[in-house]
């Protein structure tokens, strides 16, 4: 698996999350940090 | 007294961490008896550590490639757990975000801090900006090209700072070589001049001043550029002087540089943040998207000059062939006011009558530079122009902004406006009479909805039906602020602000949107009283000329 199927995995349960505007882990907030490094770094 | 500890994240580029590093060199000047910890990107801040390590007591790093050294996401998923682990064993009692993005919002979520200013999350991870500094940064300074302040400055009233506290004047600044240090490059193509132009100003200027040494600096991506100027043949009579510092050199090599140098020319950058750090007289160039009031170099050394052009939109994504800004600053000037400036004289009004014609002049607009010693550096335009609609509305910002934010009156003085602006500005007037009406009606639907929820049978279709209206009034803002685009930043501010109210119910929310509204008002209304004082001569005058 790509590490872009990853990351697509990954926040998909996130992206639900908020969406429906539940509270979110910090674990999840941790992964949403590492995939906004990656946005804006590119 | 205890200490307090701080932390500051800044993950932009190293021209804001050097701004960040000036704001917080004021800050701690300030409130000595703090311990602030700077968090920062490697790659930004590893090449001027030698003067974030003079001010930080602790400086974090950290670098996206390296969590992704294995190249896989669970694994970068776990280096950033650790790296986040690390700096929550320290609870903050206040967390500084400077940086407005993306990342420094999830991860100020993360650190532990009693308080928070700037950009966060919260529970939903919806975006939220409590102090209202940050918020007018959210609302204004990145959607608006006329913020009337400069960025340093913004980050000292986030801090609290009251007194502006700068680096004196260097007495020993003859005893300098005689060096003059070029950064002809910029990020970006409109940023900066071309080839043509800067090989002309550096022609001149090797042939006026046959005893000074050119140093050209840049990162080594600028190297390709540097070489093909250098070897231009109108500066190879000259080759001896002029040297490359483009390939590989440190940026404490720059550093050192500017301290022994007499002038810094280049367009506005990281390096005219260093030459205010080595106060080091700086004739900066501000091209194409360039905002001088708010990136100029933070020193009352520096001369800015920057085109007149109105091309609307001139945004960082919009790309621009024609470049027609570039050919408004012309060379003859640059060359002028850089000798008056190597010549110890001082850059003014006079000087310009004296040397410069209306041909070099009327397509720029030169500021100088000094400090208000509360409000912080003031840019001063020299050209004697007709202030635009824009500048106008620069100028009511700044007072208003100084004193709702910080409750500092500013003096300004009333515009100088050709009679076209003015017939402008007093179309402005509409504008403004509709938003103190919406705003009154904000004041009114949130009043009743405060009212309604202290009845003891609150009648809650009526609270919804002021709900609705207040949804309304926040649509019409914004059809009026498209109709007057000079009143966005006021309609923004008031947007985020209420967008953030705090609260958790109902009635603290209305509360809190009842003073927005309120407050609203109040602005609005000095600015239609700032408005009608400065075209009231102009209305006369237009009353006389038609009776005669």
């Amino acid at each position: 698996m790509s590490i872009q199927e990853e990351i697509h995995n990954a926040m998909k349960e996130i992206q639900k999350k908020i969406n429906a505007k539940e509270q979110l882990s910090r674990d999840e907030i941790e992964s949403l940090f590492l995939t906004s490094l990656i946005e804006e770094e590119g | 007294m205890q200490t307090q500890k701080v932390a500051i994240l800044q993950l932009t580029r190293i021209g804001d961490l050097i701004q960040t590093y000036q704001a917080t060199r004021q800050f701690k000047a300030e409130n000595p008896n703090t311990h602030v910890t700077l968090i920062a990107r490697r790659k930004f801040a590893s090449g001027i550590m030698f003067l974030l390590e003079t001010l930080f007591d602790d400086i974090i790093l950290f670098d996206t490639q390296e969590f992704f050294k294995e190249k896989n996401f669970k694994s970068a998923k776990g280096n950033v757990s650790d790296f986040i682990s690390k700096i929550t064993t320290t609870e903050y009692d206040f967390l500084i975000n400077l940086s407005f993005n993306k990342s420094s919002s999830y991860l100020s979520t993360l650190i532990n801090a009693k308080d928070k200013f700037g950009l966060h999350r919260n529970d939903a991870a919806e975006i939220a900006v409590n102090d209202r500094w940050s918020q007018f940064v959210y609302s204004n300074v990145m959607n608006s090209t006329n913020t009337p302040f400069s960025l340093v400055d913004i980050y000292r009233y986030i801090f609290g700072c009251n007194i502006t506290h700068v680096l004196s004047h260097d007495p020993e600044i003859d005893k300098r070589s005689k060096n003059i240090v070029i950064h002809p490059f910029a990020s970006q193509k409109k940023k900066r001049w071309g080839a043509n132009k800067w090989t002309e100003l550096l022609f001149k200027l090797a042939s006026d001043f046959s005893d000074y040494q050119f140093y050209i600096v840049g990162s080594p991506q600028d190297s390709h550029d540097a070489s093909r100027l250098l070897q231009s043949p109108a500066l190879q009579k000259y080759s001896n002087r002029f040297h490359d510092l483009t390939k590989g050199n440190l940026i404490s090599d720059c550093y050192q540089l500017l301290m022994d140098s007499r002038l810094f020319i280049g367009h506005d950058s990281m390096v005219s943040h260093l030459a205010s750090e080595t106060l080091t007289p700086a004739l900066i160039l501000s091209l194409g998207t360039v905002r001088p009031h708010e990136t100029s170099a933070y020193s009352e050394y520096a001369v800015n000059i920057a085109p007149k052009n109105k091309c609307f939109p001139c945004t960082v994504q919009e790309s621009c062939e024609l470049l027609p800004c570039h050919n408004s600053i012309n060379h003859q000037l640059v060359k002028t006011i850089a000798k008056e400036m190597l010549y110890g004289n001082k850059i003014n009004q006079d000087f310009l009558k004296a040397k410069l014609t209306p041909f070099h002049l009327n397509s720029v607009k030169i500021y100088t530079s000094s400090f208000n010693e509360n409000t912080g550096l003031v840019l001063s335009e020299i050209t004697e122009n007709y202030k635009s609609l824009s500048e106008i509305f620069k100028e009511y910002y700044k007072v208003i902004w100084q004193y709702y934010l910080r409750d500092t009156d500013v003096n300004v003085e009333l515009p100088h406006m050709s009679e076209d602006t003015a017939s402008s500005l007093y179309n402005y007037s509409a504008g403004v009479q509709y938003l103190y009406e919406l705003y009154n009606f904000g004041v009114k639907y949130s009043n009743k909805i405060i009212h309604e929820i202290d009845q003891k049978d609150t009648n809650f279709k009526e609270v919804q039906d002021c709900i609705n209206k207040l949804g309304e009034i926040d649509q019409l803002c914004s059809i009026t602020k498209k109709n007057y685009p000079h009143l966005t930043p006021l309609v923004d501010y008031f947007y985020v602000n209420k967008a953030n109210a705090l609260g958790n119910n109902i009635e603290d929310i209305s509360k809190h949107n009842l003073l927005n509204y309120y407050d609203a008002s109040n602005l609005v209304a000095v600015l239609s009283d700032f408005i009608e004082k400065s075209v009231k001569p102009y209305v006369r005058q237009q009353e006389v000329n038609k009776d005669v």
